[in-house]
């Protein structure tokens, strides 16, 4: 019965709607492993197995009656979403962060087609940082090995995912906060476009900047969960299950290639892993040609300023007030906000507009998606990094080099897992499209998924908690 | 004086200069930090601001909205659909 947690969202809904399994059979599968994966690698920060047990005991009993693909499906959310229960905490020990009590408007919707909420993801405090690391409540484990970072700031949604543990979560992303740890435990996570979800209930960090969004094992999971969260704010295209067996083409695709020093892969197997992802690409019909990105490192600056400040603005008085109460790696991220003034503000703020028309004449006249490596710096073992709060920082720059550009622009972006490593960590590809071209980003993946196997491996830990579980 | 001497005095200047301004807003706000760290904040801030107060100027003589440029940029890019 342990496969069941393998299995995909439409896969799930096939066994619910063919009475192959009961709604508290399959709650009961995916609860008993996200207690073990939660204890191997830290991945949750709050977790409610009573109460989803509850909610799938009462679908069970209402079976029958027209249930949406993602009614009884579980699922988590970063702890940054008010939940109706419990205040959100950000991986902080503040919980006066949100003012909602009610449910943030993506989990309502959620909650409106009857998925099943077992519990809140662990990150980094406040969201401030792309390690996973936690000095507060316990570092987040990669489950590919857990000696290392899962990455972050979503790092318990993406190890959770990795692990088996949930099919899906609800996560944010304001650098590269779900694109990250996707990358380093080999899941798919999807940064829609600027402003495609409500914001309400949620724990901001950079409120210009953040963006909702979704991690999981494939495309069509990503593109089955998006369309949970929808409100009346988003329109995307629905997603229609390609027909089994199908391959994809990618015929006519102009894949630009990004050319920068930002995107300069630092190990040569990683970089090996990228180009053969590439080649998959081609073979699936796509054309490639390297891609210059005009001002990126101007778009870097402004979205580093517009970060500094708006983050500041929010905890500044917990920064001057209890000090004491933040990390040593967040105390100095806040502080380095000191040197910017709001003429900086106003500036990268102002420039945002002209970058993004010229970005759409010059890179996206050419190519319909561009690609890069999601992070270029190698993972680090938690032992290296936990304590040494600079090297935490440090760190955080380089693996954000690769992704907040392309927020500071609202555009979306994706990675996909394409491979391992020489250490046996994930390798992922980011894929960046146009405004509101969400789904189309997911349609890339899923043809590259039809045609490779890499979102099938599992972790070790998995297989290991799995056996246990039985 | 090389030219890279002189580089280097000018950024250390620089760096001095502004972890003045970063001790000044941290005294204003009521926020302890010392020296050391205002210099530390100082040399790792001033690239990035560097970069914005030099080469982000085109753009603060526009004042249109940019969710609302969003929608306009967007095309049915490419395969598949």
């Amino acid at each position: 019965m342990s496969e069941l947690t393998h299995l995909s969202l439409a896969a799930l809904r096939e066994m619910l709607d063919g009475a192959q399994v009961s709604h508290t059979e399959m709650m009961n599968e995916f609860l008993s492993r996200a207690a073990a994966v939660a204890h191997e690698t830290n991945c949750f920060a709050f977790f409610d197995g009573e109460a989803a047990l509850a909610a799938a005991d009462r679908l069970e009993r209402l079976r029958g009656e027209g249930a949406g693909v993602l009614s009884g499906i579980p699922f988590a959310y970063k702890d940054v979403f008010a939940d109706g229960r419990r205040a959100p905490h950000a991986g902080s020990l503040f919980d006066d962060l949100c003012a909602d009590r009610e449910p943030a408007a993506v989990l309502q919707s959620l909650k409106n087609q009857d998925a099943i909420g077992i519990g809140a993801l662990a990150l980094d405090e406040l969201s401030y940082g792309a390690t996973g690391l936690n000095s507060h409540f316990g570092h987040v484990r990669n489950p590919w090995d857990t000696r290392y970072i899962a990455g972050g700031s979503s790092g318990g949604a993406a190890a959770a995912i990795a692990a088996r543990a949930i099919p899906f979560a609800v996560a944010a992303d304001t650098g590269g906060s779900i694109r990250i740890p996707a990358a380093l435990c080999g899941v798919v996570g999807l940064k829609p476009t600027l402003g495609r979800f409500d914001n309400r209930g949620m724990v901001p960090l950079s409120p210009s900047q953040d963006t909702i969004g979704v991690i999981a094992r494939t495309a069509e999971d990503c593109a089955l969960a998006l369309q949970g969260l929808s409100t009346p704010r988003a329109a995307g295209v629905p997603w229609n299950t390609a027909m089994p067996g199908s391959v994809p083409t990618l015929a006519g695709l102009r894949v630009g290639v990004c050319k920068h020093e930002f995107f300069d892969i630092q190990n040569g197997d990683g970089a090996a892993v990228i180009a053969d992802a590439l080649r998959v690409l081609q073979s699936l019909g796509a054309t490639l040609h390297d891609q210059p990105l005009p001002d990126i490192d101007q778009c870097d600056a402004a979205a580093t300023v517009i970060t500094w400040i708006e983050v500041f603005q929010l905890h500044r008085d917990r920064l001057r007030d209890t000090p004491q109460r933040l990390s040593d790696a967040t105390r100095l991220r806040l502080e380095t906000a000191l040197a910017a003034t709001p003429g900086d503000y106003g500036r990268a703020c102002a420039y945002r507009p002209h970058a993004l028309k010229r970005f759409m004449s010059e890179v996206f006249a050419n190519c319909d998606v561009l690609v890069c490596p999601t992070v270029t710096a190698p993972a680090q073992t938690i032992e290296t990094l936990a304590g040494d709060a600079a090297a935490c920082v440090r760190l955080t720059g380089s693996f954000l080099k690769s992704n907040r550009c392309f927020n500071y622009l609202g555009l979306p972006a994706l990675s996909m897992p394409v491979g391992f490593d020489a250490l046996g960590l994930p390798v992922g590809l980011q894929m960046i499209g146009r405004p509101w071209s969400d789904e189309h980003l997911l349609r890339c993946c899923d043809a590259y998924q039809r045609v490779t196997h890499w979102h099938f491996v599992a972790p070790r830990i998995a297989a290991d908690v799995a056996s246990r579980v039985d | 004086m090389s030219d890279r001497q002189i580089l280097r005095a000018s950024a250390a200047e620089e760096v001095a200069a502004l972890a003045a301004d970063v001790a000044n807003s941290a005294r204003e706000l009521g926020i302890m930090l010392d020296p050391r760290r205002c210099r530390e904040i100082a040399a790792a801030a001033l690239p990035t601001l560097t970069m914005v107060r030099t080469h982000c100027a085109e753009g603060s003589r526009r004042s249109n909205s940019f969710e609302a440029q969003l929608p306009a940029m967007a095309h049915s890019g490419g395969v598949p659909t």
